[in-house]
């Protein structure tokens, strides 16, 4: 049976053997020291590696996003088939211009109307024409709308 | 090496490590001088070469030179340290796994040779400590050599404390086989 009490010996003759057990050399000290200031000054490299890059990505992001903070008009009245203008900030809708604020009167080529509703046939329509552009009493869109 | 209370020893690391979180690098080779040695010594027997040893003792001082931190504010320090030198051992160990084989074949021959050389009781006491597997070994450099508590080794190796125990004990049982037949020829002699 195992007993701790048997072998105090044995522990300090391990103790004893534990001086000078492992003898560092000479240049291991210089070596360490190098080493630890080389990884110190990698770090500081990359330090301030991440910092530039930090930077630069700022940067590049504002520039990029400068642009989308200005108002833009998506689709403006004067285009063809569209009678408002809406205006927009990124993909955010700001607003949509009412149709009352449209103040230039639609010009109705009469002749032009009347030459069309000739060619199509519709002769009911053709005499509402000739009766509106007489009598100045709206435009075409407000024919159609009347149904006549 | 001189031999300081484990409190005294302690206070003189923490004391390294606030230098070195202060002044930098430069306060680096006070720390080196107070534990190199004995980190070295304990180094030696997980990878069983003083060249990697020397490599892990380096890989320590450059991982607490760039935290030191960590080792000012550790309960224990000197048992940080030396968890940090054991991972660094074994992770050196780790990488050389593949030239592992060369390395026991010059173990074995090695181990014939010393049988002839060895006269010197110190050198036959660290052969045969030598020979104990890793994890023994450790344990009695850990409680003999660094005069720690079996909850304090514990606490470097990752283990309960009922484990290093036992390990101790298996330990202290074959190197009392391997040492007894030198003893009785001292006796004889």
């Amino acid at each position: 049976m195992f007993e701790f009490e048997d072998h105090h010996s044995l522990e300090d003759k391990i103790l004893k053997a534990g001086e000078g057990a492992a003898p560092l050399h000479g240049g291991h000290r210089l070596r360490v020291l190098a080493a630890a200031k080389q990884a110190q000054s990698r770090r500081a490299q990359r330090r301030a590696l991440v910092t530039c890059g930090t930077l630069f990505l700022m940067f590049t992001l504002l520039f990029l996003t400068r642009d989308s903070g200005t108002v833009k008009q998506m689709a403006a009245k004067s285009d063809a088939g569209w009678s408002k203008t809406i205006y927009t900030k990124g993909s955010q809708v700001l607003g949509i211009s009412s149709p009352a604020s449209q103040q230039a009167p639609a010009l109705t080529d009469w002749n032009s109307v009347q030459s069309t509703l000739k060619q199509s046939g519709e002769w009911g329509l053709v005499d509402a024409v000739v009766r509106f552009r007489n009598e100045r009493a709206g435009t075409i869109e407000q024919i159609f709308n009347r149904g006549d | 090496m001189e031999k300081l209370s484990p409190a005294k020893f302690a206070a003189q690391i923490r004391c390294c490590a606030n230098d070195l979180q202060d002044h930098g690098v430069d306060c680096l080779g006070s720390l080196y001088d107070l534990t190199a040695q004995r980190l070295l010594r304990y180094a030696v027997t997980v990878t069983r070469n003083s060249s990697d040893a020397e490599d892990a003792i380096q890989a320590t001082m450059v991982r607490i030179a760039m935290r030191p931190k960590i080792l000012a504010t550790a309960q224990q320090p000197w048992a940080y340290l030396l968890r940090v030198a054991r991972n660094e051992a074994l992770r050196i160990l780790q990488k050389r796994k593949p030239l592992q084989i060369f390395a026991q074949c010059r173990q074995l021959w090695s181990r014939d040779s010393e049988i002839v050389e060895e006269n010197d009781q110190a050198q036959v006491v660290r052969r045969a400590l030598k020979r104990l597997p890793a994890n023994q070994s450790e344990v009695v450099v850990l409680k003999i050599w660094e005069d720690m508590t079996f909850a304090e080794i514990a606490s470097v190796l990752d283990e309960s404390p009922n484990t290093v125990a036992s390990r101790y004990r298996y330990a202290l049982q074959k190197l009392d086989n391997y040492l007894r037949p030198m003893t009785h020829e001292d006796i004889n002699v």
